[in-house]
């Protein structure tokens, strides 16, 4: 037994060394199947149910993040200041990826925020679809840097959209699980343009917008795939929605404006694309080919 | 459909299990006369998956008039009906095969397919494909409950087919062993086995017909092939046409002559000679048969249509081996979620409409983390309508599960299991995407459930002893459509939630499957086998008449309707696979139009459009539906002549006002529909008391008892063999089993002599245990080896002493203990405790002790393997383990050390088909009696090696053994590539090398001591001098880079050229390993 005690420290060692090469092993694995998170098994219903609803501890921790950033951090009052204020209104910011603990990534992905592409959209990070319009401001960080609703922006020929005064827009504050929904079909809306499955996000987003008519990021976005579909009516709709909604937001005025431009630029008939010719071509992505050239025309401003 | 067909598919052919098992057992125990070392190969950990036991089961017997069927009283109706058909088939094929049995087969039934999995009759894991089995040494048939009694009927008719086979080729249990007949081909005992059986369903003919059309049979020389590497399925629909073929022109008495004349000529083209005449072989007869097939099947395409005539393929022929089935629509059509299978793994994927092209893997990462495995059943996928979440069905432990994932944050939110419910299929959502309704199996028969996605509560919808298939909620959620077998073919009935009543709606002779609601909610599509073929059509709710809309030659399956109902995805079966096409649904004129076109071509032509509306088969109260022309008739319908009456009474009687019940139809139901109504939790049948009570009264013929456990031979074996040491070496094997497998006791002797020693007498006995979640080894022995300076395999690194010269034995006596407790499919704990006490002593010239010692050793070992295999080999997954064994030092004399092992290997899919292995292991042996490893060589020489259990490998590019140490590092890489694919020889005899491969790899790794020096870097340098086998040198990591051929014929055999190298830039000369088996 004179060798027990070195016997015994290399097994601690090895042992040790063991776990933890078992234990890197398995965090490796974590890391890269981290898009597809796990099923908590608890308790249920007759037998045996689980569930995970976003209501877990690790999912409830990732909402107060979220809800850091989305949350007003006045009560009571209508109009915000400061850089949160975007934030009053009961869209969800879905595009600051910092902001959320799930899909930032993806959404960031689907705007080029994380590629090359991102320097298309210059040091702003606004993105635009086709015919110019851009999305939230938000994913650019520039959370609180937008003028007022009397607007600072380019000057707009021709009749210039009617801004909604801000004090007589009550913005009735949803619950964190309604936001925490609207964000995610944003999410998934992005994942799907990202895809080129246009009408898939249009379909989920209208869907969205019946149940939560109030979220103005949803009409925005829903506006800006209408306008890439050929919908321009619809679009300018949406877009007036979103702004009627959420007047401090330069993005969706802009949206409207830049739309409105266009039109006067171009005829209708040459802009405007048959929606039935549409949905016989939804399975064939976007009319003007690949997703990827769809977003890069999308960062290109049109 | 394909699930229930699959009872046709791959069976386990038990003389080949047998075969296979006792040729293991032999060279298990011919080692030890050979050299094994007992205590080092407790050392030994492996790998594998785990055969869970998650259910201790209470076995009675029924024992009818020729046979004995085992079962549990839970399922007692089931089994009385398992007797039934037993006694009924038993009476047929004795008639057709003019044979009594000479002994009572044991037929042991499971209610589900996952009990069926947990059978020790067969301690192999039993994967879903398989439907039962039959083996030939104790004439035992297993069976499970598929949901489907007749398709349950035709797996036992088919199995008990097979003991009659065995009986008269073998004339009795056991017999076989000794019995040197060698099984008549593949083809002729499964194709006999499908004669006798009854019926063939549209699917059979499905995959018969596209072989015929497409020309793709197999030819009757390359048949048996089939069943190891070719498309079985194919193959038993081929073979059962044959032997229906032989029967239909030389006479059914030509089927009995087969097996007897098979005793006396064991060449198939003379037993074709001698059975059909002289100018009959193998070749002429698939000419003949071939030619009636396509006499058969090619007038069809004068009527009928290809798919691809009728819509577009989904997804492109670049790979052969991916396949798409069950496909639901998105929310918004432009995708689908489907059953996606490459041949290695299965997974829930999100795939475009318009090209295939993967848009999102549902299921990436969750294999053996998430569940065991996915259910590949019927409609085992669901896309929720509001596009929101998508349900799939996967098994975790003894069951399925609903998981359903959510779209929106790409994962998974929610998993349900319910009691009693062993198998879930056929998932449809509601149209609030809240409800979502499945079939369950479970209680040994198979109904329709609802669930609430939010709360879990489960109600049960029906509640018939045949199956219930393909809930499809209307859109306005109000009601079921859904399939029921009522007799032998499915009707489609509507269930009301408000009344909580079933009314049939579509009825004809065949099989109506499949029903889908139109988004109007008063249009029903469906799938129905009229001619034999499965086609589209659709039924008018309010006009209550049906039309047809498809006419296909290949048939089609698990139809699904887009949201707005203008589009259907489909799979359909061409050119030996599962293909998915997307069709357009006309607007409803056209329908009407399209009908009438197509039962005016089947009539022999009136011009497009001028025909009357097509065949409509009535809803009660609706006008008469027209007969159906002679020529679509099937000579299977005569055999439903009288359901017919009874739905022609049944039609008359609704004709007179009010909606059709289930209580109309079959009595029998009325109870249970009421006691859902009453009760809407799922209920139990009775319990298994009250079973037993009431099934005495109902069948007081049937003697039953209780299963006692009894120990009986399964075999012996008897083995001489003469050693290169000089010595002759006896070996007899007895091994024997409770019918059921959970006892299993061997015993084996051997006796060893040579021209120098005196004889000596070994023995050991084993008992394991399978009989409850943790199984049991208990073993004792006294076992000797003997060496002699004339053998080769002795070498100075086996024993820890010095050979000396004439002739040592080592005496081995002790005892192993251990258990193994599976976590789950892939996960377990293996526990022992060893004890041996060795002699080493030389015996001749003269007698001296040598040494002696005794060891103590415990250990433990957490294993886990999820790897999935493919062509070749380990595809993808991985595996560990991690093994701490320790010495007890009882007393002086006892062995000190202690043990560490750590191997890892990970498997990753480059592209379709390589693979890139990685591996990394380590083994420790520490203290004052560490035990030295061996390391160097390819991987697998091992079992022809004395102490093999002391090798680690592989280490490429070094002598075999080159290095020895009580430490050993090693890591592998090891890039396997995919070369030829099955090459087919036809001399001597038809075989087939299903693949040659490619591999490029990268061995590192050394052994070394205590006492030693390792250095990681640089590494050895083959072109200096080599100092590291002196005492104390510092020891370098050797690597080697190299690459092989890898020729799959019966094992792996491996052709390989390695270098040494220490990766900067020094080589050694080329050398050039051969061996069997996987590297890693």
């Amino acid at each position: 037994m004179t060798g027990s005690r070195p016997a015994l420290r290399y097994i601690l060692t090895w042992g040790a060394l063991s776990v933890c090469c078992l234990y890197l092993v398995g965090c490796l694995e974590l890391i890269r199947r981290s898009p597809a998170k796990g099923v908590e098994h608890g308790s249920a219903f007759t037998s045996v149910q689980t569930r995970e609803d976003g209501k877990t501890a690790a999912d409830a921790g990732g909402e107060e993040d979220g809800d850091a950033a989305a949350e007003p951090d006045t009560s009571g009052s209508e109009v915000v200041e400061g850089p949160r204020a975007a934030e009053d209104s009961p869209e969800i910011t879905v595009h600051d990826k910092e902001e959320g603990p799930a899909g930032g990534d993806h959404l960031s992905s689907a705007l080029g925020g994380k590629t090359g592409d991102s320097a298309a959209s210059g040091g702003q990070g606004v993105q635009a679809l086709a015919g110019g319009a851009p999305m939230d401001q938000e994913m650019a960080g520039e959370l609180g840097d937008f003028p007022d609703a009397s607007g600072s922006g380019p000057a707009i020929e021709g009749p210039a959209p009617v801004a909604p005064k801000a004090e007589k827009v009550r913005h009735t504050r949803l619950s964190r699980s309604r936001r925490q929904e609207i964000r995610q079909v944003n999410e998934y809306a992005f994942w799907c343009l990202e895809k080129g499955l246009w009408n898939e996000a249009r379909l989920h987003l209208e869907q969205a917008v019946e149940r939560d008519s109030l979220a103005a990021s949803l009409h925005n976005n829903l506006g800006i795939i209408y306008e890439r579909m050929g919908l321009e009516d619809k679009a300018l709709a949406a877009y007036g929605k979103a702004w009627d909604l959420s007047p401090r937001k330069k993005a969706y005025r802009d949206n409207l404006e830049k739309l409105r431009r266009r039109q006067r630029a171009i005829p209708d008939s040459a802009v405007r694309i048959d929606i039935i010719e549409l949905d016989d071509q939804a399975d064939q992505g976007p009319a003007s080919g690949s997703p990827a050239e769809a977003r890069q025309s999308i960062l290109a401003g049109g | 459909m394909l699930r229930r067909t699959a009872r046709r598919m791959p069976k386990w052919s038990g003389a080949r299990f047998f075969g296979i098992a006792l040729a293991a057992a032999v060279l298990f125990w011919s080692l030890p006369a050979s050299g094994q070392d007992i205590l080092t190969s407790q050392l030994v950990q492996g790998f594998g998956k785990n055969k869970v036991r998650y259910k201790n089961f209470d076995w009675w017997i029924l024992e009818s008039e020729h046979l004995d069927l085992y079962y549990e009283p839970e399922f007692h109706e089931l089994a009385a009906t398992a007797v039934e058909y037993l006694e009924e088939a038993y009476v047929h094929i004795s008639a057709v095969l003019h044979h009594e049995l000479s002994h009572r087969p044991p037929i042991v039934i499971f209610k589900s397919h996952y009990e069926f999995q947990q059978t020790n009759i067969i301690h192999e894991f039993l994967p879903p494909g398989v439907a039962g089995f039959a083996e030939p040494l104790r004439y035992r048939i297993v069976i499970p409950f598929n949901g489907d009694l007749d398709e349950f009927r035709n797996v036992l008719v088919h199995e008990l087919c097979h003991i009659f086979q065995y009986d008269i080729l073998y004339k009795g249990p056991i017999k076989r062993l000794s019995n040197p007949l060698s099984s008549p081909p593949t083809w002729i005992m499964e194709g006999m086995a499908e004669y006798v059986t009854p019926g063939r369903n549209t699917v059979d003919e499905m995959v018969l017909r596209d072989a015929v059309l497409t020309d793709q049979l197999i030819p009757l020389e390359a048949m048996n092939s089939s069943w190891g590497s070719g498309n079985v399925f194919l193959a038993y629909k081929q073979s059962h046409s044959i032997i229906e073929y032989i029967a239909a022109n030389y006479g059914p008495e030509k089927i009995s002559r087969i097996l007897r004349l098979w005793d006396s000529q064991n060449d198939t083209d003379k037993l074709l000679q001698r059975l059909m005449g002289k100018d009959m072989d193998m070749e002429t007869l698939h000419e003949r048969w071939s030619a009636n097939m396509r006499k058969q099947y090619w007038p069809l395409l004068q009527t009928r249509d290809y798919l691809a005539e009728l819509g577009n393929k989904v997804g492109s022929e670049d790979n052969p081996y991916q396949g798409y089935a069950s496909a639901k629509w998105s929310l918004s059509g432009d995708m689908l979620a489907v059953l996606s299978s490459d041949a290695v793994e299965q997974h829930i994927d999100i795939i475009r409409v318009h090209d295939g092209s993967l848009v999102e893997r549902v299921t990436k990462g969750m294999f053996a983390t998430r569940y065991d495995h996915l259910t590949f059943g019927e409609g085992t996928v669901a896309w929720a309508p509001d596009g929101h979440s998508i349900a799939f069905v996967a098994k975790k432990g003894p069951k399925d599960m609903i998981l359903l994932w959510d779209l929106y944050d790409k994962r998974l939110v929610q998993s349900m299991s319910f009691d009693g419910l062993e198998v879930i299929e056929a998932l449809s959502f509601s149209p609030d995407s809240r409800r979502l309704a499945f079939v369950g199996s479970g209680y040994g028969q198979s109904d329709i459930y609802m669930v609430e996605v939010e709360s879990g509560d489960l109600t049960q919808i029906t509640g018939t002893p045949q199956r219930d298939d393909y809930p499809a909620f209307s859109p306005d959620g109000e009601r079921l459509a859904f399939s029921s077998k009522y007799g032998t073919q499915f009707d489609i009935k509507l269930y009301d939630f408000s009344s909580g009543k079933s009314q049939v709606v579509v009825q004809s002779p065949t099989d109506d499957l499949w029903p889908k609601w139109f988004p109007d909610g008063d249009k029903l599509l469906f799938v129905s086998t009229r001619e034999k073929i499965n086609d589209l059509f659709v039924y008018d709710l309010e006009e209550g008449r049906e039309y047809r809309i498809t006419r296909t030659l290949s048939g089609v399956m698990s139809p699904d309707l887009s949201a707005d109902g203008k589009q259907l995805i489909m799979s359909t079966y061409y050119q030996g696979r599962s293909r998915l096409y997307r069709m357009k649904i006309p607007p409803w004129p056209e329908i009407v139009r399209t009908s009438a076109d197509l039962y005016a071509r089947a009539e022999g032509g009136s011009a497009p459009g001028s025909s009357p509306p097509g065949p409509a088969r009535s809803v009660p109260g609706s006008e008469a539906p027209p007969p159906i022309p002679a020529a679509e008739q099937s000579p299977g319908d005569e055999i439903h002549a009288e359901l017919k009456e009874e739905i022609s009474l049944l039609e008359q009687g609704t004709a007179q006002g009010g909606a059709v019940l289930l209580a109309d139809i079959s009595g029998s139901l009325t109870g249970l529909e009421a006691e859902e109504k009453a009760e809407p939790k799922a209920q139990a049948p009775a319990g298994p008391a009250d079973s037993l009570e009431t099934d005495e009264a109902e069948a007081p013929e049937l003697k039953r008892r209780r299963y006692v456990p009894k120990l009986e031979f399964d075999g012996i074996s008897l083995q001489m063999g003469y050693n290169t040491g000089g010595f002759l070496s006896s070996v007899a094997q007895l091994s024997m089993s409770d019918l059921l497998g959970n006892h299993s006791l061997s015993l084996a002797t051997d006796y060893v002599a040579s021209q120098d020693i005196s004889n000596d007498f070994n023995f050991a006995g084993t008992y394991q245990y399978y009989g409850q979640r943790p199984t049991y080894n208990v073993a004792v022995f006294n076992w000797n080896q003997f060496y002699s300076d004339r053998n080769f395999f002795n070498q100075p690194t086996f024993r820890r002493t010095p050979f000396t010269s004439g002739i040592v034995r080592i005496q081995q006596r002790g005892a192993l203990l251990s258990a193994s407790y599976p976590r789950d499919l892939y996960r377990r704990l293996d526990l022992n405790y060893t004890y041996v006490s060795e002699v080493e002593e030389r015996v001749y010239p003269q007698q001296e002790l040598v040494d002696s010692s005794s060891t103590h050793l415990l250990r433990a070992a957490y294993v886990h393997d999820s790897i999935t295999y493919g062509l070749l080999g380990p595809t993808a997954g991985r595996s560990y383990f991690l093994s701490i064994g320790r010495t007890l030092r009882l007393s002086g004399g006892d062995r000190s050390f202690a043990h560490i092992e750590v191997d890892y290997r990970h498997y990753l899919r480059l592209g379709r088909w390589s693979v890139l292995g990685l591996r990394g292991s380590s083994i420790s042996s520490i203290g004052p009696d560490a035990l030295s490893y061996n390391l160097g060589g390819p991987a697998w020489w091992q079992p022809f090696y004395a102490g093999f259990n002391l090798n680690a490998g592989p280490l490429r590019g070094y002598k075999w053994s080159e290095l020895q140490g009580s430490r050993v590092i090693l890591a592998n890489a090891e890039l396997r590539v995919p070369f030829i694919r099955g090459i087919l020889f036809g001399w001597p005899g038809n075989f087939v090398i299903p693949a040659v491969d490619g591999s490029a790899f990268l061995d590192v790794g050394t052994a070394w001591d205590e006492t030693d020096k390792l250095e990681l870097w640089p590494l050895y340098n083959p072109e200096s001098p080599d100092t590291a086998l002196e005492p104390g040198a510092v020891k370098s990591l050797r690597a080697s880079v190299g690459f092989g051929l890898v020729l799959y014929f019966i094992l792996p055999m491996n052709f390989e050229w390695v270098w040494q190298t220490d990766l900067q830039g020094h080589y050694s000369d080329r050398r050039f390993h051969f061996s069997f088996g996987q590297s890693f």
